[in-house]
């Protein structure tokens, strides 16, 4: 811990991410404008006293809809990227290890996901069941898992013959145990880069959706809804979609950093890598 | 040979980036705009969308064809009558007028044309643009060979009959599914190198998928007047922006979220403002409980501060909407109007047995300035107890859920095929149009439909206008729609152009008469 | 070799067979009917019924779908619903567009992505590293709807640089912008891959060996290390490539660019089953066939995977 502690990108990433979802749980606790409460005779005001970031074209609070979107763009990201990463890791880990026939069915179905045009298959979804919180982080999760699956099945094409592998097996050691015991935490650096990238992957495609009007439904905002909105007005109210923009750049930025931290200090190869 | 210093590199980059984008306007006589979406059919019988009847509109002539105005004016005919009784309308087409495979243009093809158009075996969905020709019906439904109100008694003349009268029928002559084209042996308009061949103002020389049309002008062009026409498809407005201030279009719709910007700035001398054949509205599901209370849809009226909307979210780009029809097609505002009350809507909802409010969706397809109009919405409607949700959804799942009646209120817009307030009533207010056919709230009502039937044979004069604000007032205080406003729409032209004149129907501008200015050179 | 690349041939008519049927099916799922699209605002309800039953519309499912295949094994890829053109037509000339921004968008993937990406481990924790990650971090952060927007904005609307849209006459002007946009998101993520596993291969024994050897740090980075380090960076650029014919649906739309995702974006909204079947088909085969590629490129830079699939 004291190690963390002295590496500036973890402690940077910390913050950044810790500020985050402090600002997403304590959202509605705080006492404010109500994020949804359109009026719109304040509508685009610059922002001042009563409103810190100004308001957007129906008269609602900047300030409170960014921060009642970072609930909803965090929520979306964090769920979808465990849904996408308990799939996506048991199965790698599965078809790496495993090979033959299960490694061909599930490369298959993984090909098969990642063969569908992604967008095409979400617009689906969400058109057939509405694009409601679970729908989203459903269909996004179960969207990110083939990539997953792929890089870590890759990772334990590498690991299988490795010696302590090996050992393992000689020494009779259970599937389950040599993949959860032996290969799983090797695969520890490459899961928290997909973790920390995808986080921001899943944030971003909810945000892609918004765009096509299908991601967080009026009027509950997410950062992506409030970007694309924003924009329309960026020559006469900019805040709309900088200030948005730049949480959304700064999240993800934080949790970037906090992966590559967390990977610097938690495999032990590549500490060495980093030493003089 | 020594290498370039880095610190030249983003120099000369900027150079030859410069160098090949030069931004102005070329000279060689083109006019560009663009359109949002490709067009679904450029077949007279299937152009259902304003892409393709725009298009359609330029490429192929017809007995009418729209002045910006939204007056029809005869295109093909040189000369009509209409009997004394309303029925038979006569064409006397010119003889010089072409095809573009030289062929000249007879009265023969437009029987042809406007037989196909109801032709039971290639099913069109705009039968109903001639479905109100005598024997119409029985040809339609294959009960019969012949149609009794097309003939050509010889090869200039064309004589159309309709089984009762029906003032607005020119209009319907000007519309994209009554142009006349050269057809192949299965009756479908004629190609010639993937490319439709026509006899309109302009010929498509070329047309790339997804990216743009160009038109030669086959009209004499007098000087100064463009001889080229370009349409880009450019789905994003932003991106549309972007091209007009670079200088690659020569016309732009102003979206809403930029008014401001260019009211007010350099180009504010170039705005044109014109108040569209255009009705957008909320319908109100009238089918559905609690909406099937004249009361309760009063009171969502009452509790929507629409004037507040037009300044805000519509940037003043609209006028108030009192009815349906549009100001232009009919007499003074109805007498009672539903200002901005909430103690009112609260009275209403209270008497109809809703103190305590209700819950309803209202749909809406994608599109960010229809999101923000029913956030504010919703906000009003909060504020008198009735607890709205947005229903955003794809075109497709959108359109299929407002045709089937499920959904309990939604936003749409009307546009005009025909400047009569014909158009503005019957289809969207008949109880014989419910569904598809306009009448999405499903809005039925005995009395109303035997005044809608004496309106379409009604000719036009002071009874007819009577009829007209009758109509208008009385659906007006029923409140089927909760009432927005008439677009206006704001286009900028290019400096230094000048003659054209932004269309009340979509399909009104033939571009013929946009010109150079030779006086003042190009900003 | 051979084996493999059998096998994977074999392989892919699961795959496709898979994508088509799904496609199918989302769309039997989905509300919505193609022939309202065809309809438009005003028509009488019985011409609906009347289209359906010209399309086939009514038939079953199995039956639509056999005639799909029916189709594909002549080569017919049927007619689109709503235009009633050959959707082949349309296909052959959208897919050229979009490969060509997706090419050019992998190019930007990997030429600032392993640049950046080599540069950061060269000397990791130095400035340069952490400005290139930095840089990586914005990369991905950024909405590719904004990040063309603002490129856009900034390179045709202020600098008058570059054009802001369009086709033009295929000019490499009109491709940067949509490319870069496009391409950022990968060159992030092949720059903090490649940083992320060229760290974990120089960590590594023979590494070690070479650089106690003598070696020039240059060469071992880039001769010894970079190979094995490219793994996981040939899977992300495979990977995204397959999803820029797909995902390039939103740069398409911003940029006006007459690509196949464009279309198929208007397709899924009119249902326009068989141009969305075709769209879909053309997409995978060239997903398949860019993985195809990436697992020989494995087998190549790590003759130990060439065992995996047998």
């Amino acid at each position: 811990m004291r190690r963390a502690l002295g590496h500036g990108g973890f402690v940077a990433g910390a913050v950044l991410v810790l500020a985050f979802l402090a600002a997403a749980l304590a959202g509605p606790l705080l006492p404010g404008p109500d994020p949804l409460a359109a009026a719109p005779e304040r509508a685009l005001l610059p922002p001042g006293p009563d409103h810190p970031l100004g308001t957007d074209a129906v008269g609602r609070d900047l300030a409170a809809r960014v921060m009642a979107g970072a609930r909803l763009s965090l929520l979306v990201g964090l769920l979808a990227r465990l849904v996408s990463l308990a799939v996506g890791t048991a199965a790698g880990l599965l078809a790496g290890y495993q090979g033959g026939r299960t490694d061909a069915v599930i490369m298959r179905l993984a090909d098969m996901t990642l063969a569908f045009p992604a967008l095409l298959l979400l617009i689906a979804i969400v058109a057939a069941f509405g694009p409601s919180l679970v729908t989203l982080f459903l269909a996004l999760g179960l969207l990110g898992w083939a990539p997953v699956a792929r890089v870590l099945r890759s990772q334990v094409l590498a690991l299988r013959h490795v010696e302590y592998v090996e050992a393992a097996r000689a020494l009779g050691a259970g599937r389950t145990r040599i993949l959860l015991r032996h290969v799983l935490p090797a695969c520890s650096s490459t899961l928290m880069v997909l973790f920390s990238m995808g986080m921001a992957t899943a944030i971003i495609a909810e945000g892609s959706l918004s765009f096509l009007g299908l991601g967080a439904q009026p009027p509950q905002p997410s950062w992506g809804t409030l970007i694309r909105d924003g924009f329309e007005y960026l020559r006469s109210a900019p805040w709309l979609t900088l200030v948005p923009g730049a949480c959304m750049a700064l999240a993800v930025l934080g949790f970037n950093l906090l992966g590559d931290a967390l990977r610097d200090l938690m495999d032990p190869r590549s500490t060495r890598a980093v030493a003089p | 040979m020594r290498a370039i210093r880095p610190a030249a590199w983003p120099a000369l980059l900027a150079l030859v980036l410069s160098a090949a984008c030069s931004g102005q306007a070329p000279e060689d006589g083109t006019f560009r705009t663009c359109v949002s979406e490709e067009p679904q059919s450029l077949d007279p019988a299937f152009a259902v969308d304003q892409t393709s009847g725009t298009l359609v509109s330029l490429i192929y002539p017809g007995l009418f064809r729209f002045d910006p105005d939204g007056t029809p004016r005869p295109d093909l005919a040189k000369r009509w009558e209409l009997s004394a009784d309303g029925t038979k309308y006569t064409f006397h087409l010119h003889a010089d007028r072409r095809f573009e495979d030289g062929r000249p243009i007879r009265a023969a093809d437009v029987v042809r044309c406007c037989r196909r158009l109801l032709d039971p075996d290639h099913p069109s969905p705009r039968r109903w643009v001639l479905e109100r020709l005598a024997g119409a019906v029985e040809f339609r439904d294959g009960r019969s060979d012949a149609l009794p109100g097309l003939a050509a008694p010889d090869d200039s003349t064309v004589v159309l009959r309709l089984a009762s009268p029906f003032s607005p029928f020119p209009g319907l002559l000007a519309m994209p599914a009554t142009r006349i084209y050269p057809a192949c042996e299965d009756g479908t308009p004629a190609r010639a190198g993937g490319l439709p061949v026509g006899g309109g103002p302009w010929r498509l020389a070329e047309w790339r998928p997804g990216d743009r049309f160009r038109l030669d002008r086959r009209a004499p062009a007098a000087p100064g007047e463009f001889t080229h026409l370009e349409l880009r498809v450019i789905p994003q407005p932003f991106t549309a922006v972007a091209e007009f201030e670079v200088g690659n279009l020569d016309l732009l719709r102003v979206p809403l979220a930029e008014v401001g910007h260019w009211l007010d700035g350099e180009w504010s001398d170039r705005v044109l403002r014109r108040e569209e054949l255009v009705v957008s509205y909320i319908g109100l599901n009238v089918r559905r409980p609690p909406l099937d209370d004249h009361r309760v849809r009063q009171a969502l009226n009452y509790a929507v501060d629409v004037e507040a909307l037009i300044r805000t979210v519509r940037a003043r780009a609209a006028r108030r909407a009192h009815g349906p029809v549009p100001p232009s097609l009919r007499g003074p505002d109805p007498d009672e109007s539903f200002r901005y009350r909430p103690e009112r809507a609260r009275a209403l909802l209270a008497e109809a047995g809703y103190a305590d409010g209700f819950e309803i969706e209202i749909w809406q397809k994608e599109n960010p300035e229809v999101s923000r109009l029913l956030e504010a919405v919703q906000a009003y409607l909060a504020e008198v107890g009735v607890r709205a949700r947005i229903v955003v959804r794809d075109w497709g799942a959108f359109k299929d859920a407002v045709n089937r009646g499920s959904a309990d209120a939604f936003f749409l817009d009307w546009l005009a095929d025909y400047p009569d307030a014909e158009n503005f009533l019957v289809p969207l207010f008949h109880s014989a149009n419910q569904g598809g056919g306009g009448n999405r709230v499903g809005y039925a009502d005995a009395y109303t439909d035997l005044l809608l039937d004496e309106l379409q044979g009604t000719p036009p004069g002071p009874a007819r206008r009577v009829l007209v604000d009758q109509l208008n007032a009385m659906i007006y205080r029923e409140a089927p729609w909760i009432w927005l406003w008439h677009p206006v729409s704001l286009q900028v032209l290019r400096r230094g152009l000048s003659g054209y004149e932004p269309p009340v129907i979509f399909n009104g501008q033939d571009y013929l008469r946009v010109r150079r200015d030779a006086a003042i050179p190009d900003a | 070799m051979r084996r493999f690349l059998t096998h994977r041939l074999l392989a892919l008519a699961p795959v496709l067979l898979g994508v088509t049927f799904l496609s199918f099916l989302l769309l039997y799922v989905v509300p919505g009917d193609p022939v309202q699209a065809v309809a438009g605002e005003r028509y009488d309800e019985a011409v609906l019924a009347e289209l359906r039953a010209e399309l086939h519309l009514d038939d079953p499912l199995l039956v639509r779908y056999g005639r799909f295949l029916g189709g594909l094994l002549r080569g017919d890829l049927g007619r689109s619903y709503v235009t009633r053109e050959p959707v082949a037509e349309r296909i052959a000339a959208t897919f050229p567009n979009t490969l060509r921004l997706a090419l050019a968008a992998m190019a930007v993937a990997v030429v600032l992505g392993l640049g950046l990406g080599i540069a950061a481990a060269a000397r990791p924790g130095s400035w340069l590293d952490r400005a290139a990650m930095v840089m990586a971090s914005l990369g991905i952060s950024v909405p590719v709807f904004w990040l063309g927007m603002v490129l856009i904005l900034f390179f045709s609307m202020r600098l008058r640089w570059l054009p802001p849209s369009g086709f033009g006459e295929g000019s490499l002007r009109h491709l940067i912008l949509p490319a870069l946009t496009l391409g950022a998101g990968s060159a992030a993520m092949v720059a903090r891959m490649t940083r992320a596993s060229l760290l974990e291969v120089l960590g590594q024994d023979y590494i070690r060996t070479a650089r106690a050897k003598g070696l020039h740090p240059a060469r071992v980075l880039l001769v010894h290390a970079l190979r094995n380090a490219l793994l996981p960076v040939v899977t992300v650029i495979g990977n995204d490539f397959g999803s820029y014919l797909s995902g390039s649906v939103l740069t398409e739309k911003i940029f006006a660019w007459p690509g196949l995702g464009r279309y198929t974006l208007e397709a899924v909204a009119k249902r326009d089953l068989p141009a969305i079947q075709g769209a879909v088909l053309v997409m995978a085969l060239v997903f398949v066939g860019v993985n195809l590629l990436v697992d020989l490129t494995y087998a190549w830079i790590d003759p130990r995977t060439r065992r995996g699939p047998a």
